[in-house]
């Protein structure tokens, strides 16, 4: 099982970590580190094998099996998830123990930190690796989980807090959404392996509404219109969970999911057309909040919101870069993320309008992020070059409207990217204190990924046709081409404009920026995080109302069970289709005394309801269990009658015992409060007793006339019983009995403890 | 047989709930012994329309349904243990709460909650 490793050694950095964490808290960082860098090497030799699956039946009754793939989309989103997460831990490593400090925690708490980091690393790995519907649904509400875990970690901060939770509701709603689809997909191919169902779909398309499911789960996880409200909020996290889970894991996720089911979508021209605009909605929603935002990691999130609208357009358009376009932009953002976490370590500020001319004290932090943002603004020399090309590339062959708002959407990109760099470096100087070498040295590696993308461009046409063939282009041969072309080709042309448009924008950003901040903050009150707050608003008070109504009075508590139960049962009956729905049987004089038994036994029921001494009462429940036991003799069930006789006279004898222990003075008080009947608790009996009547009636109605009684009889003539009913008690059913057993003693312990116990009087 | 099997059915787990419903501990016992009544009717009943001899069969006539009936067995016998600790948890609370009412209980189980959160009001 070579093709486990990678994945066993990403699953075995978190508990390792804990372990080392207990030892010694620093340590925790550094072999959570190593182990993902000893995954990734692993990775690495795995991918120079080529492609493979590996199946291990789990549930083969069920056709169930743990299936995983080694294909070049798995390989891209691995490594980018092991490389990022292994330098965002070393990070938070320099990271934690000052924010600690600020938030008044004990320092072994980083550990916590650092296992949830290499827990959700795992989640990625897994969620990248599996080749199987189910699976995918699984990996992907694990990384929801630790997601929370990870935003809601300042737990003693409520708006952490209610970040952590936003983004709970709001990926796990939509993943259930998700599961809908993948088992929508899996009852109408018969199978979740996800080779099975590309080559089923093949000859019969999946249906549009699995589709959607499948694409809002993906929608709610990349935080895309209108699920986008979340992302922002989640910046709450400390920075390098903004920087792993909100640049180049969890976010990707939903993406991720996208290419890997790109052969359902590719037939699927309706729902491909509505991910189109939700993509284009998502790059200008997120480019303007970017243009506006004044905390640093608002702007890095607004922006990733814009990112992941490029990539899903790519994927709408079926282009081959989009594997490409994510593994280009992650490494950007995340070197981005992890500057202004250090920035805001050495400043102590969060906003742009507080710093500035940071260049001067933090050279190198400057340079490095400068590259980043470099290759997020898609400049040439870096690789986010690439990624506006293969997405212009994509567009020219769409027409000149989409590649307008291409051009639009890449000069934003400029416009922010700029206004973030030199809000943070340029301007006025301010001196503060250098950065710890291990809060830089991430950024600089980083950032040297992305030049050497940007100056060798040939080592990234592999895996991105890799990845390209084993989704986009459903397994032919993929054909992208990365290079510098010095020409007037439509591409070039395109990015120049949208340079020269970012160039512009940022100049003249003086001018604009109030009146668009105006517009986006008056329509940001119809947005749909206003349509959560209100609904959220609105289930606490339905939840509130309803706890009121429940503890106020325990008859309702009870009475909430029974009416719905009865209302379902008389639902069921009306919906059934059954033939002779209710059939009368007939009367014959050798009934007689059965009936009357029975008329005996609604008597004394009835009596019971009016009466006013508990003597009495208990004398007429008795009556009840008498007249029933009568009845099960005439019924021709001797063992019955005997076994109710005996019962019904132990127990009247217990409850006339138990009134003479109860005070005589309050079963006197207890008596004449009870009588008091509210109308709805009439109303509440009549819906059970007619609901209880229809069903036994209609279940009565339908026996079926080959009984298993017949068959035991002969089988009791096996067994050497004459008593057919002692054989089937002891015998045949002689679990059952046992069981019954033990109730029985459970019961009678019970009892005794209970009168045992000295209580208060 | 059937109509009147099951009407009877009906009304003793209407009777049943009806005293579960009320205030007072001692009927809400009683209500559960008369839908445990009800249940074991019901199962019984499947055998009311061809019920035959029960003891002393002859080979070849009408037998009633075993099953049934040992179902039954198992049903009574396991609503009386039940019943009997219901019933001995109706005096143990009595003697722990003073009062057999149910509303008594309640207001006493909101203030322990409140005494112990203290910050919280229910």
């Amino acid at each position: 099982m070579p093709l486990l490793l990678p994945i066993l050694l990403a699953l075995a950095c978190a508990p390792l970590a804990y372990v080392a964490g207990r030892w010694r808290p620093g340590a925790a960082a550094w072999v959570g580190a190593s182990l993902a860098v000893a995954s990734l090497v692993a990775l690495g030799w795995e991918l120079t094998l080529g492609p493979a699956r590996l199946v291990l039946p789990w549930a083969p009754t069920w056709g169930l099996s743990l299936e995983f793939t080694r294909d070049g989309l798995s390989g891209l989103y691995a490594v980018m998830a092991l490389s990022v997460g292994a330098l965002v831990v070393l990070y938070s490593r320099a990271y934690l123990p000052h924010h600690l400090e600020l938030k008044h925690r004990p320092a072994r708490d980083e550990v916590r930190f650092h296992v949830l980091m290499l827990s959700f690393m795992a989640a990625m790995v897994l969620l990248v690796t599996v080749d199987d519907l189910l699976l995918l649904f699984v990996a992907l509400d694990l990384t929801t989980i630790v997601s929370y875990l990870l935003i809601g970690y300042d737990r003693d901060d409520p708006e952490s807090r209610a970040a952590a939770l936003l983004s709970l509701v709001l990926t796990g709603a939509t993943s259930v959404v998700f599961f809908a689809g993948a088992m929508t997909l899996g009852l109408q191919y018969g199978t979740f392996s996800l080779p099975l169902v590309f080559e089923r779909a093949a000859t019969s398309p999946a249906s549009t509404g699995a589709l959607v499911c499948l694409a809002v789960g993906a929608l709610g996880k990349s935080a895309q219109v209108p699920f986008h409200f979340w992302l922002p909020r989640a910046m709450a996290a400390p920075t390098p969970v903004s920087s792993y889970l909100h640049s180049a894991a969890m976010v990707a996720a939903g993406v991720f999911l996208l290419q890997r089911l790109y052969p359902l979508f590719a037939p699927a021209v309706a729902v491909r057309d509505g991910l189109l605009a939700l993509g284009f909605l998502s790059m200008a929603v997120g480019s303007l909040l970017a243009l506006v935002a004044d905390p640093f990691k608002r702007v890095l999130a607004y922006s990733t919101i814009a990112q992941y609208g490029y990539a899903l357009v790519l994927v709408a358009l079926g282009s081959e870069g989009a594997p490409l376009y994510v593994a280009a932009h992650a490494p950007c953002k995340a070197a981005l993320f992890l500057t202004v976490g250090a920035v805001t370590q050495v400043t102590g500020s969060k906003k742009l309008s507080q710093v500035s001319g940071l260049r001067h004290s933090l050279p190198v932090l400057a340079g490095a992020s400068a590259v980043a943002a470099a290759g997020l603004a898609a400049l040439p020399l870096t690789v986010g070059f690439f990624k506006d090309e293969v997405f212009f590339h994509a567009l020219v062959q769409k027409g000149p409207a989409f590649m307008a708002a291409g051009l639009v959407g890449a000069g934003l990109t400029l416009a922010y990217t700029l206004r973030l760099w030199w809000g943070l470096f340029g301007g006025a100087r301010q001196d503060v204190p250098a950065a710890p070498r291990l809060l830089v040295a991430p950024v600089v590696v980083l950032a040297a990924s992305v030049l050497a993308g940007g100056l060798l461009p040939g080592l990234l046409v592999a895996p991105a046709r890799a990845a390209a063939s084993a989704s986009m282009t459903r397994g032919e041969p993929a054909t992208l081409e990365l290079a510098y072309h010095l020409d007037a080709r439509a591409e070039n042309l395109l990015a120049m404009g949208a340079w020269a448009l970012g160039a512009v924008l940022f100049a003249t950003r003086l001018a604009w920026t109030p009146g668009l901040a105006r517009v986006l903050d008056g329509t940001s009150r119809f947005g749909p995080e206003h349509g959560y707050r209100l609904l959220l608003h609105q289930l606490d008070r339905l939840s509130t109302w309803l706890h009121e109504l429940e503890v106020r009075d325990l008859r309702d508590r009870v009475a909430s069970v029974l009416v719905p139960t009865g209302l379902l049962g008389l639902t069921v009956l009306w919906v059934t289709p059954l033939r002779h729905r209710f059939i009368p049987g007939t009367v014959g004089w050798a009934d007689l005394t059965l009936v009357m038994a029975l008329a005996f036994a609604s008597a004394a029921a009835l009596a019971t309801l009016r009466a006013r001494g508990h003597l009495v009462l208990v004398m007429l429940i008795s009556c009840v269990g008498f007249s029933l036991a009568m009845v099960f003799a005439f019924a021709a069930a001797p063992d019955v009658a005997l076994t109710s006789v005996l019962v019904e006279t132990t127990f009247t004898l217990l409850f006339a015992g138990l009134l003479a222990l109860l005070p005589d003075r309050r079963l006197a008080r207890a008596q004449q409060e009870a009588q008091q009947p509210r109308d709805r608790d009439r109303f509440s009996a009549g819906i059970a007793g007619v609901s209880g009547f229809l069903l036994s009636w209609s279940a009565l109605s339908h026996l079926e006339a080959d009984r298993v009684g017949t068959q035991t009889v002969k089988l009791a003539e096996v067994a050497h019983s004459p008593n057919v009913v002692a054989a089937v008690l002891t015998d045949f059913r002689g679990l059952d009995t046992v069981g019954e057993m033990s109730v029985v003693v459970a019961a009678l312990l019970g009892v005794t403890s209970l009168l045992g116990l000295k209580g208060k009087r | 047989m059937i109509l009147i099997a099951s009407l009877v059915v009906g009304l003793l787990f209407a009777c049943g709930v009806r005293m579960v419903l009320e205030r007072e501990l001692v009927r809400v016992a009683c209500g559960t012994v008369l839908i445990t009544n009800s249940s074991v009717l019901l199962i019984l009943a499947g055998s009311f329309p061809e019920r035959g001899e029960a003891v002393h069969v002859q080979p070849g006539w009408p037998v009633t349904d075993p099953v049934l009936q040992s179902l039954a067995l198992t049903a009574i016998v396991i609503g009386f243990a039940v019943s009997a600790l219901l019933l001995t948890l109706v005096h143990r609370t009595q003697r722990a709460h003073g009062s057999l009412r149910t509303d008594r209980l309640v207001e006493a189980e909101l203030k322990r909650v409140h005494d112990t959160e203290g910050e919280r009001p229910v």
